[in-house]
C-alpha cells in the first residue's frame, strides 16, 4: 500500500534551503543578533501570559455578575471582553511584528551596497533571483516565531468571535422568529448570506499573519533594494508601510460608502434612487437584498486578499528589476 | 577604561569551577531555604494583614466581634489564595525551565533525566502544598467558626445555612465534587510540577541552544495555561449554546420544536445533580490531563531527539553517577567552609 501510493512532499525552493549560500549566511548573522533574538523569543511568551492573565482577571472580575444574571450573561461578558483584549494585543502586537520584519529586511540588499559587496556577491555563479529571495525567505524565516504568535492570535480570536455571533444569532434573531418563519429560516436556507461572509471573513482573517508578513518583508526588501545606506531603507520602508496603511484604510472607507451608497441606497429602494438607472427596477425581495449584502461583503473581503496577494507579487519584480540595475 | 588582563588557562580553568561551584551552593541554600523563608514570610505577612486593617473599626458596626473574626478569617483567605495562585504559576514556568536540561543526546534517558531534575525542583512544589495545606486550616477554621462553638463564639451568616441547606439536598453528589477538589488541591503541585517538566523538556527538542530553550520551555508552559483556559470558556460557552438551542429559558421551549423540552422535564435535584457532576467531571478531566499528558509529552521528545539527535547518548548510569559525585562533592565543600567545622 505504502509503495502504490505516492509520497506528498512539499518542495520548498533551493533558495530556501540551508544548502544555499546566501541563505545559510543571512541566517548565521541573524541569529547572532542577541537583541533581535531575545525579541523574537519573548515576543510569544509575553502574549500568551498577557493574554491569559488578563482573561483571568476578566473572569474574576465578572465572577459577582454569576450570581445576579446567570452563567449565559457571565460568558458572554467574559467572551466579549476576550474579544476586546484579543483585538487590543493584535494591534499593538502586529504593530511590532510589522516594524520588526521590515527594520530586518531593509538592510539586506542595502547594507550590501553600504558596505560595498553587492558587486562582490553578483560575480558568483547564483543568479539574480537566488539572491534576492534567499534573502527574502532567511530575514521571514528567522522571525518565524512572531508569525507563529500572531497566527495563535487569530486563531483565538477567531473561534471567540464565532462563539459570540453563535449567542448573538441565537438569542437575538432566532429566538425572536415564528415557528414558521424558523422552520422557513432552515429549510430555505436563509441562514446562507450570514454564514457566507462570516466564514470568508473568519478566513480572511486568519490568513492575515503571514500575508502580512510577506507584504511586509516585500516593502522591506523594496525599501532596500531602492536605498544606497541601511539607515535610508529602514526609513524609506517604514514610512512605505506607514503610507500603504492610511492609502488602504482611506480606500476601504470609500469603498465601503461607494458600494453601501449603489446597494443600500439605490438598489434596494428604486423609488427614491438617486442614480436613474436604479429607478426603473423591480424593487428587490427581502432575502435578495440578504444574499446581495452577504455575498458584496465577502466577495469585497475574498478581493482586498487578492488585492494583497497581487501587491506581493508586484513588489517581487519590482524587487528583481531594480536589484537589476544595480550593477553586474 | 577597563584594560583586558590575560589569564592563563589554568586560571581561567580554576575560576569557571569556582563559579560552578558557588552556583551549586546557591541552589542548595534556596532549595534548603525556601520552605522556612516561605513559611515566615506567610506568617508575617497574614500577622500584619489582621491586624493593620482591624486597627479602626468603621462606625454602624453592630457585632464587633463578627465582624473582626470574619474579616480576618476573609481576608487572610485571600492572600493565601493568592500566594498559592502565584506560587503555582511560578512552579509551573520554572518546572518547565529545568526540565530543558533533560533533552539532551538521543532520547534515551529523557524520562530518568526528568526524574532526577524534578526531585531536585521538588521542594518548589513542598512550598505550594505548605501554602495549600495553610489554606485547608483557614477553611476548616472558619468551618468551626461558623458550625461549631469549639472555637468560642458562633458566627451568623445567610452563607453558611445556604451551604448547610444545600449539603443536606445533595450530600453526595458536593460530597464527589469536593473529593475531586481536594485530591486535586493536595496533589496538584506535585502533578502541575510533573507536567510543566514534561512540557519543557519537549518544547527543548525544538533548539539546541540553551537560550533558546528556556523562551521556548516558557513559550510551551504559557501556551499551555492558556489553552487549558480558552477551552474552559469556549467549552463552558458551547455548552450553553447547545443547552440554550435545546431549551430557549425564556419560553421553555428549544429551536428544534419538535423535540420535547428536555431540560425542563428534568427535575430542579436532578438538573442540580447534573450541574454537581459536571463540575466534577471537569475536575477530574483536568487531574487525569495532568496524569496522563506527561507520558506522552515525554515519548514525543524522545521521538524528537532519536530524529534530531542532540549530542551524545551518555548512558543514564554514568550521568546518574556524576550528579551523584557533583552532590558529594559540593557537600564535602560546604561543610569544609561552614563555620561549625573552622
Amino acid at each position: 500500500m505504502i509503495q502504490i501510493i505516492p509520497r506528498m512532499k512539499l518542495r520548498i525552493p533551493a533558495w530556501a534551503g540551508v544548502d544555499h549560500p546566501i541563505f545559510r549566511l543571512e541566517i548565521q548573522r541573524l541569529t547572532r543578533n542577541r537583541s533581535l533574538n531575545f525579541l523574537q523569543y519573548s515576543f510569544n511568551p509575553l502574549i500568551f501570559a498577557g493574554i491569559g492573565l488578563t482573561i483571568l482577571f476578566v473572569a474574576v472580575a465578572l465572577s459577582s455578575t454569576l450570581a445576579f444574571s446567570g452563567a449565559d450573561n457571565f460568558l458572554q461578558g467574559v467572551l466579549g471582553w476576550t474579544i476586546g483584549i484579543l483585538a487590543s494585543v493584535q494591534v499593538v502586537a502586529g504593530a511590532f511584528a510589522n516594524v520588526l520584519v521590515i527594520a530586518q529586511i531593509s538592510a539586506s540588499i542595502s547594507g550590501e551596497i553600504e558596505l560595498q559587496s553587492w558587486r562582490l556577491l553578483r560575480t558568483t555563479t547564483l543568479n539574480l533571483k537566488e539572491i534576492v529571495f534567499a534573502k527574502l525567505a532567511a530575514a521571514l524565516l528567522n522571525l518565524r516565531l512572531l508569525l507563529v504568535g500572531l497566527l495563535v492570535l487569530r486563531i483565538v480570536t477567531t473561534v471567540s468571535a464565532m462563539l459570540m455571533v453563535a449567542y448573538v444569532l441565537l438569542r437575538q434573531i432566532l429566538y425572536s422568529m415564528s415557528t414558521t418563519s424558523l422552520q422557513s429560516f432552515f429549510s430555505e436556507y436563509q441562514w446562507g448570506p450570514i454564514l457566507v461572509p462570516v466564514a470568508v471573513c473568519a478566513f480572511a482573517f486568519m490568513t492575515q499573519p503571514p500575508i502580512q508578513f510577506a507584504l511586509n518583508g516585500v516593502i522591506g526588501m523594496l525599501a532596500s533594494a531602492y536605498s544606497r545606506t541601511r539607515a535610508q531603507a529602514v526609513a524609506m520602508g517604514l514610512i512605505g508601510r506607514l503610507a500603504l496603511w492610511v492609502l488602504s484604510a482611506l480606500f476601504n472607507i470609500a469603498a465601503s460608502y461607494g458600494l453601501g451608497f449603489l446597494i443600500l441606497g439605490n438598489w434596494m429602494q428604486p423609488e427614491s434612487a438617486t442614480i436613474e438607472a436604479f429607478r426603473n427596477l423591480p424593487r428587490p425581495s427581502e432575502m435578495q437584498i440578504a444574499w446581495a449584502i452577504g455575498l458584496t461583503i465577502s466577495l469585497y473581503v475574498l478581493a482586498i486578499l487578492a488585492a494583497q496577494l497581487g501587491m506581493i507579487l508586484l513588489g517581487a519584480g519590482m524587487i528583481l528589476r531594480r536589484a537589476r540595475q544595480l550593477g553586474v | 577604561m577597563a584594560t583586558g588582563a590575560t589569564l592563563s588557562p589554568q586560571e581561567i580553568l580554576r575560576r569557571a569551577a569556582a563559579r560552578r561551584q558557588s552556583e551549586r551552593r546557591w541552589q542548595r541554600r534556596i532549595r534548603v531555604g525556601c520552605l522556612p523563608a516561605l513559611l515566615i514570610f506567610t506568617c508575617v505577612l497574614l500577622s500584619f494583614l489582621n491586624t493593620v486593617p482591624f486597627v479602626d473599626v468603621p462606625s454602624g458596626i453592630v457585632d464587633l466581634n463578627s465582624f473582626l473574626i470574619g474579616g480576618r478569617i476573609a481576608i487572610s483567605l485571600q492572600a493565601l489564595f493568592l500566594l498559592q495562585l502565584m506560587g503555582t504559576w511560578a512552579l509551573g514556568l520554572v518546572g518547565a525551565v529545568v526540565a530543558t536540561r533533560a533533552a539532551a543526546g538521543q532520547g534515551r534517558f529523557v524520562a530518568e533525566r526528568l526524574a532526577i531534575l524534578r526531585n531536585r525542583a521538588s521542594f518548589l512544589a513542598w512550598a505550594v502544598l505548605a501554602l495549600r495545606l495553610l489554606f485547608l486550616a483557614v477553611v476548616i477554621m472558619t468551618l468551626a467558626f461558623l458550625y461549631t462553638p469549639v472555637l468560642g463564639t458562633r458566627l451568623d451568616s445567610d452563607l453558611a445555612s445556604s451551604i448547610w441547606l444545600a449539603i443536606q439536598l445533595e450530600p453526595l453528589e458536593i460530597g464527589v465534587v469536593l473529593f475531586v477538589m481536594l485530591v486535586s488541591w493536595l496533589f496538584g503541585p506535585f502533578l502541575r510540577l510533573r507536567y510543566s517538566m514534561a512540557l519543557g523538556a519537549l518544547a527543548a527538542t525544538w533548539s539546541r541552544r540553551s537560550d533558546s530553550r528556556f523562551w521556548l520551555a516558557i513559550s510551551a508552559r504559557l501556551a499551555a495555561g492558556l489553552l487549558g483556559m480558552l477551552l474552559v470558556l469556549w467549552g463552558g460557552a458551547l455548552l450553553n449554546l447547545i443547552s440554550y438551542a435545546l431549551q430557549n429559558p425564556n419560553v421553555g421551549q428549544g429551536i428544534p420544536y419538535n423535540l420535547p423540552p428536555v431540560i425542563a422535564s428534568l427535575s430542579p435535584l436532578a438538573q442540580g445533580t447534573a450541574s454537581w457532576l459536571a463540575i466534577a467531571a471537569l475536575l477530574a478531566l483536568y487531574v487525569a490531563g495532568q496524569v496522563f499528558l506527561p507520558p506522552l509529552a515525554i515519548a514525543l521528545a524522545r521521538l524528537r531527539l532519536a530524529r534530531l539527535g542532540h549530542g551524545p547518548d551518555k548512558p543514564f548510569a554514568e550521568v546518574y553517577s556524576q550528579a551523584h559525585e557533583a552532590q558529594s562533592q559540593e557537600a564535602a565543600s560546604l561543610a569544609e567552609t561552614s563555620p561549625e567545622s573552622s
